[in-house]
């Protein structure tokens, strides 16, 4: 990843560094983030659909969280302009 | 008159550990949400927005069962203890006063009333929390080709394209996306593929080969496919061929080859780290999607199973054991059955995703005083899976190499644990010398009970821990001494690699049950490793007192009790029928004491018992100091049974 400003209109530079969100995505995605508490929570509501339904939202949001990190770590820096 | 008393599963979660989750399940979502209002105007925001919606939708749901949860929590429990002792009462026997007998019945009648009402609003709660989640699962956004350019979502257009004019998904199908790939990507630089597989685990997903037969590896003519299906899957030349084959291709082709061969490359021993981590964790991507697949398509079977518990009495007998068992660590540890309830399935699989969601995210010290993504060298989900993790880096400061072989109960559920004790022995290395292994490359005994007497997996585990430590020894030989550390059943495992002809200058066999399969002295261990070439062992033992681990191996030394010619032959005979002889009874093995608590609580107090036979690999004991002096080949530093000796 380069400077910020290399983004251009696709990243303002408000924002922080896609490497930066990207750490941070990382960090919401594994348990002790998002998918954690919701799986906790499916231990001890064990009443089986209801742990289920937790079980699956928890692979749903901390996979999602992490698929957008790895875009992010994978994203070319691109012309001012040009849509994502 | 009912005994019978029915509690709601939620009577049996404290309202105080709920709290503390939904706690933190908010917390998390404001997080989420903040970071979206960061990246506000990037084409992130709305994606990690619609997250931290779902997120807070669940907290919200949440929070409203949690708060019936902890009104009806402690009257239920109180209800229940009141309404079983007045059955028993009337179960006893006539209770001859009328009035008494009234009086008792009608609280009775009220009791069971008031709890049918308490436990309807639990239900509630329960059916509102689970209609809820229902309704907030497809909030949860499709992220795909977020952040593609036209070519890029073009490829994946063209890759899906390919996949699927070879139905089903196979060989071909699989050669079809290779070549697609390759045609888009430079063979010189590997790093734009590696990016692109990364962002797109459903591409990645249409890479992974089911299984990697080692005959006929689906992988292109060339030295690397010629190494793996020249030589049995587990063989040393094999391991050496790879090494050999790697060292002859350049790196780029290397990774390359790593990337579009996901499920074959993270198998094998003897290619260097980074085209191998990086096959692992596109295995492991994969693997999340089937799992989620899974978990998923056994919410029917759940409900078929609980259906026909309803009318089988056994299945429901054998359901409700299963889940007492899951719910006991105790139990968990002694006996294991093969899972059939689908609500205890689903309990591993989600066991399993902990693990993974973790393994794929989770920063850790490089030991350089900076963070690194997990580094998994082995990854496969199948059975009770395969993994094997590395701490720390090789540089010019790194000289040492430690193998941890965790003990039984290690499994893709338990990995965490032996993972954590590998990442504090390369930490603990106050040189930040040491590179650390986990290694849980073979099925390991799931419980004390059922299985770790069994030496059919030490004997099945000996030859890939062989070859995946000379796998480390090919590519840095230049690290010494190599060390290989085996923890209760894995000592057993360590000790049928050491007969295997293990490349370690140093075993450690920590709380083992035996000195492996066969082995009843030091001579068992053969000379040469499985190259021929000469090995000079130096073999090191330690086990807490009152370990139980010691019991087991009581079975090995009847001469114990029965001094004489007569019962030496016949203990060789049991240990080598079991899982080795006691090493602490094996001339040549050097004993090591396992001390005491070094900080805590129990500071100062010895290791001994059960505790000291989970503790022996512990931070801040003697045992952990012994584990680091003969890593780092500290003899000076070395605790001996019957005194601290120092010295050799």
């Amino acid at each position: 990843m380069g400077d910020v400003m290399d983004y251009g209109q696709a990243w303002p530079e408000r924002a922080p560094a896609p490497a930066e969100v990207a750490r941070r995505l990382r960090e919401l995605a594994c348990t002790d983030g998002a998918a954690g508490p919701l799986l906790d929570l499916a231990e001890v509501w064990s009443t089986t659909t209801t742990a289920n339904v937790l079980g699956d939202l928890a692979a749903g949001v901390a996979l999602t969280l992490a698929d957008v990190a790895a875009q992010l770590e994978a994203w070319e820096p691109r012309p001012a302009g040009e849509a994502s | 008159m009912t005994g019978h008393v029915h509690v709601h599963p939620w009577t049996l979660a404290s309202p105080g550990r709920v709290r503390e989750l939904v706690d933190r399940l908010g917390d998390t979502g404001r997080r989420t949400a903040e970071l979206a209002a960061q990246c506000a105007g990037t084409p992130v925001a709305a994606p990690v927005q619609a997250c931290a919606d779902v997120v807070l939708a669940a907290h919200a749901a949440a929070q409203q069962a949690a708060d019936v949860h902890r009104a009806e929590h402690d009257a239920v429990r109180v209800l229940s203890a009141r309404q079983a002792g007045l059955e028993r009462r009337f179960h006893r026997g006539p209770i001859l006063d009328p009035g008494l007998r009234r009086l008792l019945r009608a609280e009775l009648d009220g009791i069971r009333a008031d709890l049918a009402a308490r436990l309807d609003r639990l239900a509630a709660a329960d059916a509102a929390l689970r209609a809820a989640l229902t309704a907030a699962l497809p909030g949860v956004p499709d992220v795909a080709g977020l952040l593609d350019t036209p070519q890029q979502a073009a490829l994946v257009a063209q890759v899906r394209a390919a996949a699927e004019a070879h139905p089903p998904v196979s060989a071909v199908s699989r050669a079809a996306v290779r070549d697609a790939l390759t045609a888009a990507f430079p063979l010189a630089d590997p790093d734009p593929l590696r990016g692109f597989l990364g962002a797109h685990p459903e591409v990645a997903d249409l890479l992974v080969e089911p299984f990697p037969d080692a005959t006929d590896p689906e992988l292109p003519p060339g030295p690397l496919r010629d190494a793996v299906a020249g030589h049995h899957a587990t063989s040393r030349h094999r391991v050496a061929a790879i090494a050999a084959a790697a060292r002859d291709i350049p790196a780029p082709e290397l990774l390359r080859l790593a990337l579009l061969h996901p499920a074959v490359v993270t198998h094998l021993d003897g290619v260097p780290l980074r085209p191998r981590t990086a096959a692992s964790r596109l295995a492991l991507r994969a693997t999340l999607t089937r799992l989620r697949r899974n978990d998923i398509g056994l919410e029917d079977v759940a409900m078929h199973r609980i259906a026909q518990a309803a009318r089988r009495p056994l299945t429901a007998l054998r359901d409700e054991v299963e889940r007492s068992l899951v719910a006991s660590d105790y139990w968990r540890r002694l006996v294991a059955l093969p899972a059939s309830a689908p609500d205890v399935v689903r309990r591993g699989v989600r066991l399993r995703l902990r693990l993974y969601l973790d393994l794929l995210s989770q920063p850790v010290g490089d030991t350089r005083g900076g963070f690194t993504r997990r580094q998994l060298v082995l990854f496969d989900d199948r059975g009770r899976g395969r993994a094997a993790e590395v701490f720390g880096v090789v540089d010019e400061r790194t000289r040492h190499l430690a193998v941890l072989v965790p003990g039984t109960g290690t499994g893709a559920e338990g990995f965490g644990g032996p993972a954590s004790v590998a990442r504090r022995i390369a930490e603990a290395d106050p040189d930040r010398a040491t590179l650390a292994a986990v290694w849980m490359g073979a099925d390991f005994p799931a419980a004390i009970g059922t299985h770790s007497f069994r030496p059919g997996f030490a004997r099945a585990g000996g030859e890939p821990l062989r070859d995946f430590v000379g796998g480390l020894r090919e590519l840095y030989p230049q690290l010494r001494p190599v060390t290989v550390i085996g923890h209760s059943y894995g000592s057993a495992m360590v000790g049928a690699a050491d007969r295997e002809g293990l490349e370690a200058d140093r075993v450690l066999l920590a709380a083992a049950p035996g000195a492996g399969p066969g082995v009843a002295t030091e001579d068992d261990y053969p000379p040469t490793d499985a190259l021929g070439r000469g090995r000079d062992v130096r073999r090191f033992t330690m086990t807490a007192p009152g370990d139980p681990v010691r019991w087991s191996r009581a079975a090995t030394a009847p001469e114990r009790w029965w001094p004489g010619r007569l019962w030496r032959p016949v203990s060789r005979v049991i240990g080598r029928a079991v899982l080795g002889r006691d090493p602490e009874r094996i001339d040549g093995i050097e004993v090591l004491d396992t001390g005491t608590y070094k900080e805590g609580e129990k500071a100062g107090q010895p290791l001994r018992g059960p505790l000291g036979h989970r503790h022996v690999t512990h931070e801040g004991t003697t045992a952990f100091d012994n584990i680091m002096a003969v890593i780092r080949a500290r003899d000076d530093e070395l605790h001996r049974a019957g005194g601290t000796l120092t010295g050799n």
